[in-house]
């Protein structure tokens, strides 16, 4: 009874904080990814509220539930939390139903980071694919704010269509900068395109950042990853040099209901950014 | 081990309504011709010392379904929210087997230890004392044996009692056992009393059948993740999740919204790895496509990756789910396989001595 490590009751975990939705913004031209800039209700969740690049939130819609998503902002951009949404079924369909000015709720931060400590002083090889880039757009804008910490940074970030590219103002303002190798790809050419065509892999390969001293960062769907791989071995990297995030399904976020699992590994607190060497180590079941 | 008290079959009655003043009372009781932990209006309900119930005793901390929180009519008005459903009522749970008490100890490191506690579990067992009844009727389908355990093990319970020919032997466990304990005035057990309540829960553990299950299974199963010893025991598993519902210590849940006219509710119930629809991802991709990786999980998850997570088999050989699959799957025989199936492996292995 008394005894037993249970006696300290810390907050809640299952209660979501309150949040204004301030702006909706559509991010590809199909309109099924919509990013979503909350601010805090209570001022006290504010203050407390920290978190890295990597981690996700469970969004909560009273009569719907919740669903995890990463968050796309980065500490360093006050005053707005950003999570980019794709349509996909109950959660997600009632948010992109939602207006500037509803309320939602969020749990969280929860989730492990990017290997922020280890990128420090390293170049940094950032690759991502589809709608698989919002806690991507959170590291860059990090490590552009701390820019002299950092080598080389290269971003590789591929599309099946020019509209379906997401953050094009960030993509665009990253192109302008000097200190920031940004390409951009679509996967066939299309009228007005003046960038990269080709798939990932081979623009990865073209690309070639060197593996000397760097950190590869990939984050995409499991077809471009599984063909990156090779290609960044070929360059030198090693499996403990190349990170990536998994998307298991989850519902508490806490390590408590069990669903995340990968192995004796729970994505949502050992993960979701795993370094290939680490899931070298599990089960494939992700 | 401390002293032993008696608590005599005429002072019974008294005894469980001193419980009772203590805190509601949950114990097994007849409901529907069926032995059951439920809530027990007193002394006359209770059924102490039989075999163990078709469901475990998880729900008195760990409901089948219950509220997280409630929220208002309008949907996004929050200050309607209120998450005050915690439930810090007293309780006695009263008879429970020695494996069930023994259960516990490993929920209490899923939901009480860990980067954050759950509430709601932790709230029903600080305030819950657990008197454990030790098993005078191990089953056939019983193995508590294979974990160390037995009929008389006192693990995770605060007050174990042996019955003896419907008297009782007591013995204070816990810290919290032995407080309450003070306020029984039950007199000292004679030593006659205690060699016959350690004569009868002996005899129980005689019955039981030796077995050898869980030593190097940790190490059996390491190899053995691509083996198709998991699409040969899971072909006949309908995916009822039967097994895991039973279980005392399987404690997967999900998380839903249910929509009334006057407000709604934020609901847990339980859930289970044995289910398609699990690990299902939104594009409709599933890490676990087929019940072999399910029931893999299900093996995996008990002897393998919470002993490395949590120090404790996710299993207590209370043999519930042996008695309660529909297809008649049995665990044992199943580790039985994986550990043949290492040892197959380790022969055939070039280089090693098998
Ligand atoms: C760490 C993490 C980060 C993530 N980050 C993002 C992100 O930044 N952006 C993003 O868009 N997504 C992200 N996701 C994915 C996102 O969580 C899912 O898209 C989301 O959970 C879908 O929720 P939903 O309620 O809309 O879908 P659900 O209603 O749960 O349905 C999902 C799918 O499950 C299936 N399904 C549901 N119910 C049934 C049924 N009864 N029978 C059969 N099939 C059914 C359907 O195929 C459906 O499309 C992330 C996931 C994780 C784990
Ligand atoms: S796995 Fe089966 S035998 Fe083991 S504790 Fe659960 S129900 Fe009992
Ligand atoms: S009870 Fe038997 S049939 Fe049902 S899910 Fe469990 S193993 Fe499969
Ligand atoms: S989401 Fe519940 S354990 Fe990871």
């Amino acid at each position: 009874m008394s005894e037993r490590s249970c006696g300290q009751l810390c907050h809640n975990p299952y209660l979501p904080l309150p949040m204004l939705i301030m702006r909706i913004a559509d991010e590809v031209d199909d309109r099924t990814i919509k990013s979503f800039d909350l601010a805090f209700k209570n001022v006290n969740d504010a203050d407390q509220f920290t978190y890295t690049p990597g981690q996700f939130c469970e969004l909560s819609i009273f009569g719907q539930g919740e669903a995890p998503f990463g968050i796309a902002s980065s500490p360093v951009e006050t005053g707005f939390l950003r999570f980019t949404v794709k349509q996909a079924g109950v959660v997600t369909s009632k948010l992109h139903s939602l207006k500037e000015g509803d309320s939602i709720g969020i749990r969280g931060p929860l989730g492990n980071t990017f290997p922020l400590e280890l990128m420090h002083g390293k170049n940094i090889v950032v690759i991502g694919g589809g709608f698989a880039f919002t806690t991507l757009r959170s590291l860059i804008i990090t490590l552009l704010d701390q820019r002299a910490d950092y080598g080389d940074i290269t971003v590789v970030y591929g599309a099946r269509t020019p509209g379906l590219l997401m953050y094009k103002n960030d993509l665009n303002a990253w192109e302008q900068r000097g200190d920031i190798k940004v390409v951009q790809t679509i996967d066939v050419a299309a009228p007005g395109w003046e960038r990269q065509v080709g798939f990932v892999p081979a623009v990865v390969e073209q690309t070639a950042p060197s593996a000397a001293n760097t950190v590869g960062i990939i984050c995409g769907p499991p077809v471009m990853i599984r063909f990156t791989l090779p290609v960044m071995t070929k360059l030198g990297f090693g499996s403990e040099q190349i990170y990536t995030s998994l998307e298991n399904r989850m519902k508490c976020g806490i390590g408590k209901c069990g669903r995340c699992n990968v192995g004796r590994k729970y994505v949502c607190l050992d993960g979701p950014v795993f370094s290939m060497a680490q899931l070298a180590e599990l089960p494939a079941e992700y | 081990m401390g002293e032993k008290y008696l608590l005599t079959k005429d002072n019974l009655t008294a005894w469980i309504s001193q419980l009772q003043q203590h805190g509601r009372l949950i114990a097994p009781v007849m409901r529907a011709d069926e032995l059951r932990y439920d809530y027990a209006d007193g002394a006359r309900e209770v059924v102490l010392g039989q075999h163990n119930t078709r469901r475990s005793a998880k729900w008195v901390f760990f409901p089948q379904h219950e509220v997280l929180l409630r929220y208002g009519k309008r949907l996004d008005d929050y200050s309607q929210i209120t998450d005050t459903v915690i439930d810090n009522t007293p309780q006695v749970l009263l008879g429970v087997t020695p494996c069930d008490a023994r259960s516990f100890v490993m929920l209490d490191r899923i939901f009480g230890q860990g980067t954050c506690q759950d509430p709601y579990y932790c709230a029903r067992r600080a305030n819950t004392l657990v008197i454990a009844c030790a098993c005078a009727h191990p089953t056939s389908t019983c193995f508590c044996n294979a974990f160390g355990s037995g009929p008389a093990d006192s693990t995770g319970a605060d007050v174990l009692l042996y019955p003896v020919d419907g008297d009782y032997v007591v013995e204070l466990v816990s810290d919290a056992g032995k407080q309450i304990g003070l306020d029984w005035h039950l007199p000292l057990a004679n030593e006659a009393a205690i060699e016959r309540a350690e004569a009868i829960t002996a005899a129980a553990a005689e019955r039981l059948q030796p077995i050898e299950l869980t030593a190097g299974i940790e190490q059996d199963l390491a190899g053995l993740f691509e083996s198709g010893l998991w699409r040969e025991v899971a072909e006949k598993c309908i995916a009822c999740g039967t097994c895991t519902y039973n279980c005392p210590e399987c404690h997967c849940f999900n998380i839903v919204d249910s929509e009334l006219a006057s407000g709604g509710a934020r609901l847990r119930g339980w859930d289970a790895c044995m289910f398609p629809q699990f690990t299902a991802q939104a594009s409709g991709y599933n890490p676990r496509p087929d019940q072999a990786s399910r029931w893999r999980q299900r093996v995996m998850h008990k002897f393998s990756y919470l002993p490395a997570n949590v120090g404790l088999f996710g299993c207590v050989g209370c043999g519930r789910c042996i008695v309660s699959c529909p297809v008649r799957l049995d665990i044992r025989q199943v580790l039985q396989r994986v550990h043949q199936e290492a040892l197959t492996r380790a022969a055939a292995a070039p280089g090693k001595e098998g």
